[in-house]
């Protein structure tokens, strides 16, 4: 009996507080608007962003790996390496680091906006601001590695822009760094 | 004489803040909800300072209903302010809706049932208590809301596969005025 009385007195109070309506409180119609084609958007955008991290943080770990090999090309006479050249560890580690840079980077370009966008605040602020450091980085290391990979099979030792390959692909490994410890620590 | 006047004052005073007696309609005049993420040692807050709402008290009774705009709640990044909107699916349900009623006597200390409506679920909390402070013209509910993402079916996001916590305390801090 008593819990019945209970039920019955929260039921009320309950009933009583329905009286107040959500309407009523003075929110612009937009705000309580619902947008089924927005949610959508925005679970296509949050799983295209959890394919750029993961494809961000591959392309670190490939980076990284390519960076690690790429004294392996350097002259050598002990080892009997009297050329120049990258080695094809080197360089396949280096084409598949740019092919997940440019997949991640296109999951993130491509990600459908958020409606009414505010401007970026945050660690995402600096997360999108690296991009503009590592982007062109990656591109030109990709362009520089294209020509030193030219440049030895003619025989030659990179020179000009080309010999400055190592400092721009530091570039790109050092910004693609510090913008994946921006996002990897947040949530 | 003196004496007296000191006396009446703190009566008055301790009465005042003791047991408010509430009727007729309140509007909330200023309010805001804070709510607190932790995930392993990081804690991150959001806010809300778009918070609207009323009350009416009759017949010993009072009902307030408070309510704010999910997308109203920033924390200090956007990135994390669009995932928080997309896993409580605010362009679904873009309110939070907060039903509380109560005596019309408020305490200090004073419990409260409060019926919740957040990402779509409607979720009854009983014996919430929260500071009730001022006079029956104008009076600020303050207090912390303890409340799970799993209440509402709300997905927890991961870092390196790990989820943030399930708990999600929020700060209530609103004042009403008739």
């Amino acid at each position: 009996m008593t819990k019945l009385i209970c039920i019955l007195a929260i039921f009320s109070n309950i009933a009583f507080a329905q009286d107040l309506k959500l309407e009523d409180l003075g929110f612009k119609k937009e705000t309580l608007k619902v947008d089924l084609q927005e949610q959508k958007s925005l679970e296509t955008r949050s799983s295209m962003l959890s394919t750029h991290q993961i494809l961000g943080l591959s392309a670190l770990a490939l980076m990284a790996a390519t960076y690690l090999t790429a004294e392996e090309g350097a002259i050598n006479p002990a080892e009997g390496k009297t050329q120049l050249g990258a080695t094809d560890t080197h360089k396949y580690l280096g084409i598949a680091a740019g092919l997940t840079y440019f997949t991640a980077a296109g999951f993130s370009i491509f990600a459908p906006e958020p409606k009414n966008e505010k401007e970026s605040t945050g660690s995402t602020k600096w997360h999108k601001r690296l991009a503009y450091i590592h982007f062109p980085a990656m591109v030109l290391t990709t362009i520089l590695g294209l020509m030193a990979d030219k440049q030895f099979k003619d025989g030659k030792t990179p020179s000009g822009l080309v010999a400055q390959k190592p400092l721009v692909a530091n570039v790109a490994f050092l910004s693609m760094l510090a913008a994946g410890i921006t996002m990897t620590f947040n949530f | 004489m003196k004496h007296l006047f000191v006396f009446i004052t703190t009566l008055l005073l301790t009465t005042s803040v003791s047991a408010l007696t509430l009727s007729g309609n309140y509007a909330l005049t200023k309010g805001s909800l804070n709510y607190h993420v932790h995930y392993i040692v990081k804690h991150v807050q959001g806010k809300s300072t778009n918070v609207k709402g009323k009350g009416i008290c009759k017949k010993a009774k009072c009902s307030f209903i408070v309510a704010a705009p999910i997308k109203s709640f920033v924390s200090k990044d956007s990135n994390r302010d669009v995932k928080m909107q997309t896993v409580t699916k605010a362009a679904q349900y873009p309110m939070v809706v907060v039903r509380v009623s109560s005596e019309s006597t408020l305490n200090v200390n004073q419990t409260f049932n409060a019926q919740i409506k957040f990402a779509g679920v409607t979720k009854e909390y009983k014996n919430i208590t929260l500071k009730a402070m001022g006079t029956n013209k104008a009076f600020s509910i303050t207090g912390i809301l303890k409340i799970k993402l799993s209440d509402f079916k709300i997905e927890r996001p991961t870092l390196l596969a790990i989820a943030i916590n399930d708990e999600l305390p929020i700060d209530i801090n609103l004042m009403f005025s008739r």
